[in-house]
């Protein structure tokens, strides 16, 4: 029984493996070759890419997005299973949901109104 | 699919609502409203203070609401006077203490992590224990480190982080030990499992026991696990200092013995031994290294180590006395740690106001004739100092008394004596503040300092409260 499980695993451990080598593969074949020193640098976001000394100073802006970019995460992580019960959850639950939107809100008109969302 | 919302009581838990609410007003006004900026500091008083009073109204529930997660009864809510009293004291003080522009979230956050540290002693789950261990210590990590041109300060902050999340670290994997053990992080189940099976000496509890002993060591500041405390004093501006050393140390004191006196209780003689050296050398390193110091937020700081080391007596003695007195232990916990708080805020309450004016760290010597020049200030400086001796009339002796003798019920006659001979050794140190202060010359001519009005309120009431309860303790215990 436990083996079974196990051989899902594998198999979804193989599966995926197929599907990147099938893409790469793919694209190996199929895309003009034309390297630039551009197209070398890993990417990053909106971003220098690491370099081999990686003390160098970036723009504290990110943090503020990224801390901005969790409120909306950990909204989403909530609302996802209450759409899926909502008919079935009484009142209380509702007014617990709002009560922690509410407080997500709260937070980014905190932010929004502090100019976290300004990029000069 | 059917959802099952489990029993929910709003009243239970509306002291922490009330804070919640005020945190986000505090937040919001400070934004959009900038000339109210002047009184978030009394907003935030009096929302701890109507916190403060829900509390007392829900005094009489017992129950545990919210699938386990939450319990309120008379302990927890002991523990919840003492924190927002801490808080309502600490916003006082520091009303007029912040930036302008830095004072909504200076206020929020110290009303988050008051909330935290509600959490953490109003819970019997280890997960939620470990939440409002987090909340709090996130607040403070920001708190301490608020003053960004103080390299101390950042020092502070950088040191505390680090070491708190290491502390996390371990406290959380003592969590997952213990529910892999037990199957619960109900401390209630958790108690009923160790007591139906013959758990001791079993190696997967005992590396639960010593991960989560790490998490509360550190958090309570017991040797060896006590590194971070003198330099976060030392640095954390004189206030914030005061909130650390009382309010958390609290909530986890209160975590602290729900977890090790009634959950591990059954285990008693596997952590018994460990604890017991623990609170010897934490007694002794404590109490000599503050003989030594001359930075007088650096002697406390070591002073409020030994007082850990006394309140870990209680916590040795409680499942000792869990038949015979079984009030014994949790009352003179909570007694304790009510007077330890006031007699801290009280003495860095006044330490900030002397550094507020002189404009850095003070040392004890620095303190030579303040007797003369302030009299008020060093009547309230007195008291506290003469409290954390433990000189009779004042709320210390009473609850070092009640200490000791819950130890000595408990057995821990040997453990007692150490306990008496450090805390005469405390006398000298704590003393020398109040020689320097009356009976020193200043050096050169002291300037007059100005009290605000809150502050000085909430300095009266300190330390009248230190000497109402070192003279009517029974006020105290009629509540428990």
């Amino acid at each position: 029984m436990l083996q079974q499980e196990y051989l899902y695993v594998l198999i979804f451990i193989l599966g995926g493996s197929a599907m990147v080598l099938v893409a790469m593969l793919a694209s190996w074949a199929l895309r003009p070759s034309k390297p630039s020193k551009a197209k070398l640098t890993p990417y990053e976001c909106g971003e220098l890419p690491a370099q081999a000394d990686s003390y160098f100073q970036f723009n504290i802006r990110y943090y503020l997005f990224a801390l901005l970019f969790v409120v909306f995460d950990v909204e989403v992580v909530f609302f996802i299973p209450l759409v899926k019960v909502f008919n079935s959850i009484p009142v209380v639950a509702f007014i617990e949901i709002t009560f922690f939107t509410v407080v997500l809100a709260f937070g980014l008109v905190y932010a929004w109104k502090k100019g976290a969302l300004e990029w000069e | 699919m059917e959802v099952i919302i489990p029993d929910t009581n709003m009243a239970a838990i509306m002291p922490q609502i009330i804070l919640t609410i005020g945190a986000c007003v505090v937040l919001l006004l400070s934004v959009f409203a900038h000339s109210t900026r002047k009184y978030l500091g009394y907003l935030s008083a009096l929302t701890c203070i109507a916190a403060l009073a829900n509390t007392f109204m829900i005094w009489d529930i017992n129950q545990t609401v919210f699938a386990g997660m939450i319990t309120i009864n008379a302990y927890s809510n002991a523990f919840n006077m003492i924190i927002l009293i801490s808080a309502t004291l600490i916003t006082l003080v520091t009303h007029d203490a912040v930036d302008d522009h830095k004072v909504g979230e200076f206020f929020s956050i110290v009303l988050i992590s008051t909330l935290g540290m509600m959490i953490m002693a109003s819970s019997q789950n280890l997960l939620v224990i470990f939440l409002g261990l987090e909340i709090l210590s996130i607040g403070l990590y920001v708190l301490i480190g608020m003053n960004r041109a103080r390299i101390h300060s950042l020092e502070a902050a950088l040191k505390y982080f680090l070491l708190g999340a290491f502390a996390s670290g371990f406290f959380l994997y003592g969590i997952s030990l213990t529910y892999g053990t037990t199957g619960s992080f109900d401390l209630v189940k958790i108690s009923r499992y160790l007591q139906a099976n013959n758990m001791l000496g079993d190696p997967l509890m005992l590396s639960a026991l010593a991960m989560l002993l790490i998490g509360f060591g550190f958090k309570v500041a017991l040797v060896p696990f006590h590194m971070w405390s003198p330099d976060v004093y030392q640095g954390a501006p004189a206030p914030i200092t005061g909130f650390i050393a009382t309010a958390p140390k609290a909530a986890a004191f209160a975590a602290f013995a729900r977890v090790f006196v009634e959950a591990f209780a059954p285990l008693h003689i596997d952590w018994s031994t460990i604890l017991y050296w623990i609170c010897i050398i934490t007694m002794i390193t404590g109490n000599l290294l503050a003989l030594i110091q001359t930075d007088i937020k650096r002697m406390l700081a070591f002073s409020s180590i030994a007082h850990a080391g006394y309140i870990i007596m209680a916590i040795l003695a409680g499942p000792k006395l869990a038949d015979s007195n079984p009030g014994l232990s949790a009352n003179s916990i909570v007694f304790y740690v009510m007077v330890y708080s006031l007699m801290n805020l009280t003495a860095f309450s006044i330490i900030y106001i002397f550094e507020s004016r002189e404009g850095r760290n003070l040392k004890v010597e620095n303190f030579a004739g303040f007797g003369a020049k302030y009299p008020m200030l060093s009547v309230g400086m007195t008291i506290a100092m003469l409290s954390l001796a433990g000189i009779p009339l004042t709320g210390g002796f009473i609850a070092k008394l009640q200490i000791f003798s819950a130890a000595i019920d408990a057995g821990y006659v040997g453990l007692t004596i150490v306990a008496v001979i450090t805390a005469l050794i405390s006398v000298y140190y704590y003393l020398n503040v109040l020689v320097k202060m009356y009976f020193s010359e200043p050096e050169e001519p002291l300037e007059d300092v100005e009290v605000s009005k809150a502050t000085s309120l909430a300095l009266m009431l300190s330390s009248a409260g230190i000497i109402v309860l070192g003279v009517l303790p029974s006020l105290m215990m009629k509540l428990m």
